[in-house]
């Protein structure tokens, strides 16, 4: 699972002096609220990273027929497998089983939801063409979030796609060769500089992508398409 | 002047220690707000809880927004002051004062309490020639014991060097004064608590100023002159003025509470914690909770196939496949009326404190559940047994626009009044049986012979709904411990007594029944809701109120009435009822308003209620709210009815903050409760109105056009 960002257990206390620990049939959303701030607290207190071990990617890989993936939020130092769950025109859904999801496009990350800060959907019109393409080019490309206030945002960026070495990806039952592809992108928010390994059909098998201010990069790679 | 008391040093603890306590109720629920929030910097508080140096003023400027509270203390004073940056340039304040060892009419114990706000606007934003220029007005509405009025200027000079330099009036002009304008008259106006616009910049004028130094993002160190004598203080207190220069030193954490130390005036010395939130930063963006079910992609011949449509177990089992994929998002499917290519749902969203959220994942749920033939989805969410909404979407429009912006579906949905439309329950979807259990904390503030007290004890709710639209709900406390049941004042009012006997109820009803009511709500015709409430309708009176509310789905205007027929509850809160004639006059028997509500726009929503309050007194009630569109409220309420302010009493009317917090937007996770901070005058027996829960707008409100679209980036959360 994907650990989330932890707030202080004082939360807890607060709660209780608020009224919110409650029983019933019509608060249990709050209780799970309690319950979720304890639980991030304790696994912040003890400052675990959450790494995916090669025997869960055997266990993962022999149990699930689904095409998976491997996610790794680097800010928190969290990795889930994750399956994927639904394929809406070329946009694959994955899914850890905590029901946290990224979605990708030709393997380019276009949306998360359930991580906190997510990036609600992204315009790649432009951009994924050329990546997917292996060759240099210029591209716009918007990240749509939420903000603390839940309204709507976008950040435009206008990137720069250079071709960059060929490289091997191995992993898990994925075994080829790529070329790597970079993409230095400036606008709105911070610049940031997001790499692609692209198989020769297109497929971006490995990628590392900026995410937005509050996760910053993640890295998504497919071990098995 | 009054004979000096001189309470013993049992007592002065005893007060300093309530008023400790006044401000930490209130901290913690900032605090609350204070997770997990993205940090900018906030400008230096001073003892005032304003942005300043020590005890005089800055020109600096919070970001929009933010909220603070500040408890400060040096000698015999103390203050507790909430300010909100209400605009970008506009900031309004709170505070809640005492001053030990101090001579006055409304001493209680030697210490004396007092109520101010304050205002300021900046007129000229710091650049890089010009420094900020704030205008303000301290104490500007009361009694005036704080009363000051000030232009100050602050420019950073070099970088973490900031100098601040002013002129003022009132307290801020009585030591050395330049010069005078005009004569400051120094009778209090009504019986406080009106703008005392007839002192403002008035009478002898003073300078001001100081430096402060920042020596990184934590730390930072202040000096001022301050042109402040502490007169009163001095002839009616203990307080020694021995110098004009203050030294202090202020360190913020890095969850961005302040804390600062003081040596002040010479001989005192003085500290203070401030704690920042802001509405707009108080949550992880997007929140915590699980990912939405994925829209199912039909199988393009899907659509053809209505072979489904005459086959009852096909029917059966889609239903309760919907049923149970709204349960595992914390909606209730309470009716399905499922058509060969339509179909329309009434749901209850009991999770989601955003409704777009909420429709979200109903039609999220309804692509995985609903045969491939059913092109169109119209969801209805249910409120109170009131359909408030009837909004459709074109499943291909759903599959096409899941991945793209949110505004993109939103311009594809239909929006319509959902009367008339709305599915009838299925069958055993009713009776239905609601409670909960849960500790609660009941205050009261700001009572001179203590200013805080507290209760806490259990509360049990329940509601049972005997068919869809008919309640019977009630709320039952037990005490478990506090001092309300202390409370013996008994204020002079030239009104009947219709809240005054507020310390009789709290001391007298344990366990109480604080409503037992039947109710009805229902639509009338279309834009039109209705609510009839029977029985105990509040913990000091029973009766019936009739509301009527007309807003049409998509108006940022609603126009609503209520009348209440009334009889006074026992102070046992029980089943007893007791005459309406009070020891200083009869409460009539109905009472009601006339209400309009307006969406102003850019985050400001207006109310004003025209009617007979409680004890008879006509008049209005003006209410302004700045909201966010994540359900944070901050508002400012005053009501002004006939009564004259000789017989309303101290603060000449009533007015009030009232801070709405939905716990959504601080836990991190979806939820549909609120917590409501009112902070108001001394309760008095003027403009006061009953206490009902379920009056209409706000829930009905929720779920129309301006509201859900405020926040519709949720949809696809």
């Amino acid at each position: 699972m994907i650990r989330f960002l932890a707030k202080p257990a004082v939360v807890l206390a607060l709660a209780a002096s608020l009224g919110l620990s409650a029983c019933g049939n019509t608060q249990k959303d709050v209780n799970q609220a309690v319950f979720l701030a304890v639980k991030s607290s304790i696994q912040q207190r003890r400052g675990e990273e959450v790494n995916v071990t090669p025997q869960e990617v055997v266990q993962t890989l022999s149990r699930n027929p689904n095409p998976i993936s491997l996610v790794d939020l680097e800010k928190r130092g969290s990795q889930a497998l994750m399956a994927q769950i639904q394929n809406n025109r070329g946009y694959r859904t994955y899914a850890t089983p905590q029901r946290q999801t990224v979605t990708v496009r030709g393997g380019m990350m276009t949306s998360t939801r359930g991580i906190g800060g997510d990036l609600m959907s992204s315009y790649v019109e432009e951009l994924l063409p050329v990546v997917q393409s292996r060759s240099r080019g210029i591209a716009e490309y918007e990240l749509r979030f939420l903000n603390s206030e839940d309204i709507s945002y976008t950040l435009t960026y206008t990137c720069a796609v250079h071709v960059g070495a060929p490289m091997d990806v191995v992993s898990g039952l994925v075994n080829e060769t790529g070329v790597m592809m970079q993409a230095i992108c400036t606008g709105d928010g911070p610049s940031f500089t997001n790499s692609y390994v692209v198989a020769a059909d297109g497929e971006i098998l490995s990628t590392r992508q900026w995410m937005g201010p509050f996760n910053e990069y993640i890295a998504f790679q497919q071990i098995r398409r | 002047m009054g004979q000096v008391d001189r309470p013993d040093r049992r007592d002065i603890l005893r007060v300093r220690a309530k008023s400790t306590a006044a401000w930490l109720a209130g901290a913690s629920l900032l605090v609350l707000g204070n997770m997990a929030q993205a940090r900018d910097p906030v400008p230096n508080f001073n003892l005032y809880g304003l942005t300043g140096l020590i005890d005089m003023p800055t020109a600096e400027v919070p970001s929009d927004a933010t909220l603070s509270l500040t408890y400060s203390s040096f000698g015999d004073n103390s203050r507790g002051t909430l300010t909100f940056q209400i605009t970008p340039r506009l900031t309004g304040s709170f505070r809640y004062s005492g001053i030990r060892n101090f001579a006055h009419k409304h001493s209680v114990d030697g210490s004396y309490f007092d109520r101010s706000f304050d205002m300021r606007y900046q007129l000229v934003k710091e650049s890089r020639y010009l420094p900020s220029v704030v205008v303000g007005l301290q104490d500007f509405i009361g009694t005036g014991l704080y009363g000051g009025e000030y232009v100050v200027a602050t420019k950073e000079i070099l970088p973490g060097l900031k100098v601040t330099g002013g002129l003022g009036w009132g307290r801020l002009g009585s030591r050395n004064p330049l010069g005078t304008t005009g004569v400051r008259p120094t009778e209090i106006l009504g019986e406080g608590g009106l703008p005392t616009y007839d002192r403002w910049f008035r009478g002898d004028v003073a300078a001001f100023g100081g430096l402060s130094y920042q020596f990184n993002d934590r730390f930072q160190i202040h000096a001022e002159y301050s042109s402040d004598a502490y007169t009163l203080e001095s002839t009616s207190g203990a307080f020694t003025h021995e110098s004009p220069f203050n030294f202090g030193a202020s360190y913020t954490f890095r969850n961005g509470i302040q804390v600062s130390a003081y040596h002040a005036y010479g001989n005192e010395i003085g500290a203070q914690v401030t704690v920042h939130t802001n509405p707009r930063k108080a949550q992880i963006p997007a929140g915590n909770e699980p990912a939405p079910v994925p829209i199912k992609i039909r199988d393009p011949q899907g659509a053809y196939d209505l072979g489904w449509t005459s086959d009852a177990t096909v029917i059966a089992s889609t239903r309760s496949r919907l049923a149970s994929a709204f349960e595992r998002d914390g909606l209730r499917l309470e009716g399905l009326d499922l058509q060969a290519t339509r179909a329309t749902v009434r749901m209850r969203n009991d999770r989601y404190g955003r409704p777009a959220q909420a429709l979200g994942r109903a039609v999220r749920a309804m692509t995985r559940a609903l045969p491939d033939s059913v092109e169109t989805f119209v969801v209805v969410p249910v409120v109170n047994g009131a359909p408030v909404l009837a909004i459709e979407f074109s499943r291909s429009d759903l599959e096409r626009l899941e991945h793209e912006a949110a505004e993109d579906i939103l311009a594809r949905a239909k929006i319509s009044d959902a009367f008339g439309q709305t599915p009838m329950p299925d069958q055993g979807a009713f009776p239905e049986f609601r409670w909960s259990l849960s500790p609660y904390l009941e205050t009261s503030f700001f009572d001179p012979t203590s200013p805080v007290r507290a209760d806490i004890g259990l509360r049990l709710k329940a509601d049972y709904w005997l068919t869809r639209n008919i309640a019977a709900s009630t709320s039952i406390t037990k005490r478990i411990g506090g001092n309300l049941d202390a409370i013996t004042r008994e204020d002079p009012t030239g009104l009947p007594v219709v809240r005054t006997d507020y310390g009789k109820y709290a001391s007298a009803g344990d366990p109480a029944i604080e409503y037992l009511t039947l109710a009805h709500y229902g639509r009338l015709s279309k834009d039109v809701y209705t609510r009839l409430t029977v029985g105990y309708l509040e913990r000091m009176y029973a009766g019936v109120s009739a509301e009527v509310l007309w807003k049409p789905v998509t108006s940022r205007l609603a126009l609503g009435a209520e009348v209440n027929y009334v009889r006074r509850r026992d102070f046992d809160q029980l089943f007893g009822l007791q005459s309406n004639v009070t020891r200083t006059g009869v409460i009539p028997d109905f009472n009601g308003h006339v209400s309009a509500y307006y969406d102003i726009g850019n985050g400001f929503h207006g109310q004003l209620d025209v009617g007979r309050y409680l004890a008879g007194d006509l008049g209005a009630t003006v209410t302004i709210s700045r909201e966010f569109a994540n359900g944070w409220k901050v508002g400012a309420y005053a009501t002004f009815t006939d009564t004259p302010f000789e017989d309303f009493g101290e603060g000449s009317f009533d007015k009030g903050i009232r801070i709405t917090i939905p716990l959504g937007a601080v836990m991190n996770t979806p939820s549909t409760e609120q917590t409501v901070f009112n902070i108001n005058s001394l309760t008095r027996d003027g403009g006061a109105r009953l206490n009902l829960d379920k009056r209409l707008y706000d829930k009905v409100r929720d779920y129309h056009e301006p509201e859900i679209a405020k926040s519709w980036g949720r949809f696809w959360r």
